[in-house]
């Protein structure tokens, strides 16, 4: 009974209550960091092979983009989840004539601009790329 | 006892706080490390994917992967410009002189010690400008890397009887892809361009090494070509470094290395109507995947569209077919014959492919029938939108 008494002091117990708490509360923080970078999604500009922008994008993110390419601007609209090229200063006008994007693994590229625009994957679980 | 108890406590809380926030990380970094290069070559947004343990290894191998791309790239671009006319030897050959001299002046004696009068690349120069301008002159001498390349096309323009055909240059320039050009050929002038595509007139001889157009105006156009060479020359440079695990990705040209952590690598076939969605997933380890479509590269004159997959036989865009996916291990096969059948009608196409080893297709038609090759059973998931409709499927 003595021995019990000693064995876990008041002391003993706050500390293990402390180490408990905070092993929680290391483990919470992992979970909804990474929950939260997943529930939203990271757009990603770059031009000549360096990233230039990169922002997260939800549902509810609307907006409009210029970005200078290695030549000329071109203008990048988010909307409801997805983005496009808006406008372009390019001969071919591929990269509008593409159309939304909205997942990952999906990009839309500007070969004269040397621009490219896509969604970042944050989870393993995803394409590795896309043939087309 | 109590000092001795507490401090126990104390340790273990410590341990358990950094397993708990330390493990995950800890076994990221040491199991595997990305290096990702991207470059803009060829027309088209190239990226290099490796993974391994050794970064240093990664980004060396890559960084030569991307020189042997740029290697290919230069010496298959048509639009490149060439000096004039040069004549064969070592570049420091005395003779080169005298034999440049015989050139100018036909009539007098030059001395040759080869009995063929070849023209060769000046180093840095493109291979196949440098055809193109000496077509209906002189035989070229080129690197290995053109010859195989020409090989391969001359052998699917036999094996498509004559549907797909690397001379298609001057029916490409009237419809001038890449170029600000916007007019639809006339009808004669395709004739007269047509006149001139014929890949038995590529004259490949394999002892000189050589390559000799024989009709002044025919042109080489390796567009179908050069793109999957050069990625599975990079592939091959990124094994050779030791590199176990990648994937190349030039504009949807995509060639893995190994497996990407113990599963295949997860590439999805676009949806050749719908940019948003996919028409499959495929499983792939040490192979390639090619998709020629007729989205990819359009050009719209007097509110029609017209794709850059041009049959050699009519001059136009070909019609049958909207999408066709070869997967095969070498990426310049599958980047060639995804054009090649798609040139075809689909029953031919899947009759030329069932006896191609090792070569798997998937292919859509103008009014969205899907065939594919019994071989990709298992390795493909289907996800097609509801307009797609499967065709009777491929038996063995």
């Amino acid at each position: 009974m003595l021995m019990r008494k000693r064995w876990l002091t008041k002391a003993d117990t706050r500390l293990l209550i402390a180490v408990i708490l905070l092993s929680l509360v290391a483990y919470v923080m992992i979970k909804i960091s990474a929950g939260y970078a997943s529930a939203e999604k990271q757009a990603v500009v770059e031009v000549s092979g360096k990233i230039v922008r990169q922002f997260d994008v939800a549902e509810d993110t609307a907006t409009r983009m210029t970005i200078w390419g290695k030549t000329r601007p071109t203008t990048i609209e988010v909307q409801k989840g997805r983005m496009r090229v808006l406008e372009a200063f390019c001969p071919d006008q591929l990269c509008v004539k593409q159309g939304w994007i909205s997942g990952p693994g999906q990009s839309i590229v500007c070969v004269p601009n040397e621009l490219v625009i896509y969604f970042q994957d944050n989870d393993d679980s995803g394409l590795d790329g896309i043939t087309r | 006892m109590k000092k001795r108890y507490s401090t126990l406590l104390v340790v273990m809380g410590i341990v358990a706080v950094l397993l708990l926030v330390g493990y995950p990380l800890f076994t990221q970094r040491a199991i595997l490390q990305n290096y990702t290069g991207e470059e803009f070559l060829m027309d088209t947004f190239v990226s290099i994917s490796t993974y391994g343990t050794d970064t240093a290894l990664l980004r060396e191998a890559t960084r030569q992967a991307f020189q042997e791309m740029r290697r290919i790239a230069e010496l298959t671009d048509r639009f490149a410009t060439v000096a004039p006319e040069r004549a064969t030897g070592e570049p420091h050959n005395p003779d080169k002189a005298n034999a440049s001299n015989k050139e100018q002046a036909p009539g007098s004696e030059g001395r040759d010690r080869h009995n063929v009068d070849l023209d060769t690349v000046p180093t840095g120069e493109s291979a196949v400008a440098r055809i193109n301008a000496m077509a209906g002159i002189k035989p070229v001498r080129v690197d290995k890397d053109v010859f195989t390349m020409l090989q391969m096309a001359q052998e699917y323009h036999q094996l498509t009887q004559g549907a797909f055909d690397v001379t298609i240059g001057p029916v490409m320039d009237l419809w001038g892809f890449g170029q600000e050009r916007k007019q639809v050929p006339a009808p004669e002038e395709l004739q007269a361009a047509l006149s001139l595509v014929d890949s038995k007139d590529m004259i490949l001889d394999e002892e000189s090494q050589s390559v000799f157009l024989k009709k002044k105006g025919m042109s080489l156009d390796l567009g179908a070509v050069a793109k999957g060479y050069a990625v599975e020359k990079a592939a091959q440079i990124l094994e050779k470094a030791g590199v176990k695990q990648a994937i190349i990705n030039a504009g949807g040209n995509i060639r893995v290395l190994g497996k990407k952590e113990e599963q295949p690598w997860k590439v999805g076939i676009q949806d050749p109507r719908n940019p948003e969605a996919l028409i499959g997933i495929l499983s792939l380890t040490d192979e390639s995947a090619v998709t020629s479509g007729d989205y990819q590269r359009v050009k719209e004159i007097d509110g029609k569209s017209y794709h850059h997959i041009i049959s050699p036989l009519t001059g136009y865009p070909a019609e049958e077919n909207i999408s066709v996916t070869v997967v095969t291990p070498d990426s310049g096969r599958a980047d060639l014959l995804s054009t090649a059948l798609f040139l075809m009608e689909p029953q031919q196409a899947l009759a030329l492919v069932e006896q191609i080893p090792d070569t798997e297709m998937f292919l859509v038609t103008d009014d969205k029938k899907i065939f594919y090759t019994s071989g990709l059973e298992g390795k493909i998931e289907l996800t097609p939108g509801e307009e797609y409709a499967y065709a009777k499927k491929m038996a063995d």
